[in-house]
């Protein structure tokens, strides 16, 4: 047996090592929570509306992530569509239940991979952007300009990018949804795997109403939970400049990490329902 | 007012005097913070009450001129001067300032490079910017940090030229913070305090 584990103190060293950790892990989900509560309270007060430069960030945030980011939703729209019909609609045959088309598209496809993907998207291109960016502002001392100005940086700077994810996030989740869907079925009639009418149908049967209502509620939540911790990790870079690179990998992978929490919660949430 | 271990007697820093701290660049930013958080421990004394730092009032009454932060990068020459105003969005202020922003640019010489995008400027830059929003913001007091420092000479002389006669047209009272009592800003000091360890830490 090795000695080392038999001596008390190293049991105690190795418990002492994973408190701290968890009391580290703790005061971080703290701090982003109340980072998130500040955003929130600044969103609600409504103030921004009246504040054109608030509004030109605004603005210039949905353009990069919602415009800009098309021409890679529409390939990824081909890819996921394609992938999906193909692998239902033979499987669905093969059972010999047509109806399947409509319950698995609308389980697996629209309420499962395409808020994922989009999310995921989110995360990777503008994310990484925006982290950058506030983490370089902070480099630069703006952060102080914008205080010295009276400019508040909760609003300026993380309120209109944390608007334009949620924002964009749940246009393009549906605007994905729906064109996968609609385009997997245009292959497959041009493939002559199937009539085209006749898939629309099958898929219209399996969509619902709740299944809607979660699509748009994860196409909003995911992108809004990426975008908060990439904005909190971009706050955090602070004046080093060598931050800013372990600032966005951290941000990007607890982004990723809150969007499959957040998936896995509501999966058990609706299981227990 | 107490600044760091200074007692500032009340009403000692207003009505049009230029007063000076020469003070480490780490201490400045230590005041200038605490000068724009909210409940902070400086206030501007006026007739109508006292405004705390970090209030909107606060920041509309007392303009601060940064060294080497006038822009924020990703903006253009036009928006960041005109940032407060577009920020606030009081439409009366914000025709007021896009009307008189050309007369300013012309006299500041940058009328030509309004619409390009800030990026990365140099030190006399990011001052005109600065002294720019200031002519525009009319406040009753300016906060100075170190803006003359690391310019060319030439660039220096004509900036302190400009400066001082912005100073002067708007009676304003100036805090000049400075790391050195060599700085040239070219103004006549009332007062002039130095911090014991005022120089760098290297």
């Amino acid at each position: 047996m090795d000695m080392r584990r038999a001596h008390p103190g190293y049991w105690n060293s190795r418990a002492e090592s994973i408190g701290e950790a968890s009391m580290h892990l703790l005061a971080g989900l703290a701090r982003f929570y109340a980072f998130i509560a500040v955003i929130l309270r600044y969103f609600v007060r409504l103030q921004w509306i009246s504040r054109p430069a608030v509004m030109h960030v605004l603005i210039r945030q949905i353009y990069f992530t919602g415009v800009q980011s098309l021409p890679w939703i529409v390939t990824m729209i081909v890819l996921a569509g394609a992938t999906a019909v193909y692998s239902v609609v033979p499987f669905a045959r093969q059972l010999n239940d047509p109806s399947l088309i409509g319950t698995l598209l609308n389980a697996l496809l629209v309420q499962e991979m395409v808020p994922l993907i989009v999310g995921i998207f989110l995360l990777a291109r503008s994310g990484v952007a925006v982290v950058t960016e506030i983490g370089h502002m902070h480099v630069r001392g703006e952060d102080m300009l914008l205080q010295s100005l009276g400019i508040s940086t909760v609003e300026y700077l993380y309120l209109p990018r944390f608007i334009a994810f949620g924002l964009c996030g749940l246009i393009l989740t549906m605007l994905f949804a729906g064109a996968s869907v609609w385009l997997g079925g245009l292959m497959l009639a041009w493939t002559n795997e199937m009539n085209f009418s006749q898939f629309l149908l099958e898929a219209r049967r399996g969509a619902s109403f709740d299944g809607m209502l979660l699509l748009m509620i994860k196409g909003l939540i995911y992108p809004i939970l990426g975008c908060a911790m990439l904005l909190f990790q971009g706050a955090r870079a602070g004046h080093d400049p060598n931050q800013i690179p372990v600032c966005t990998t951290r941000g990007v992978l607890w982004g990723l990490m809150l969007v499959v929490f957040a998936d896995v919660s509501i999966a058990l949430f609706r299981s227990l329902l | 007012m107490r600044l760091l271990d200074i007692d500032i007697p009340a009403g000692q820093v207003l009505r049009g005097e230029k007063q000076r701290l020469v003070m480490s660049r780490r201490y400045q930013f230590d005041l200038l913070k605490q000068m724009g958080a909210p409940g902070s421990d400086v206030w501007l004394e006026t007739a109508e009450g006292d405004v705390r730092g970090g209030d909107e009032t606060f920041t509309e009454r007392v303009s601060c001129m940064l060294y080497q932060r006038g822009m924020l990068a990703n903006l253009s020459l036009r928006e960041n001067i005109l940032l407060p105003f577009l920020y606030r969005g009081r439409n009366e202020e914000m025709a007021r300032a896009a009307a008189e922003l050309p007369h300013v640019a012309e006299r500041l010489d940058v009328a030509d490079k309004l619409e390009d995008q800030a990026g990365e400027r140099s030190v006399y830059m990011h001052a005109l910017v600065s002294l720019a929003r200031v002519m525009l913001m009319r406040p009753d007091f300016i906060v100075v940090q170190d803006v003359h420092a690391g310019m060319s000479p030439h660039r220096q002389e004509i900036f302190r030229g400009l400066f001082c006669d912005v100073v002067e047209e708007l009676g304003v009272g100036v805090l000049y913070l400075s790391t050195s009592t060599q700085e040239s800003s070219g103004l006549e000091f009332s007062q002039s305090l130095e911090l014991s360890g005022a120089e760098e830490i290297l």
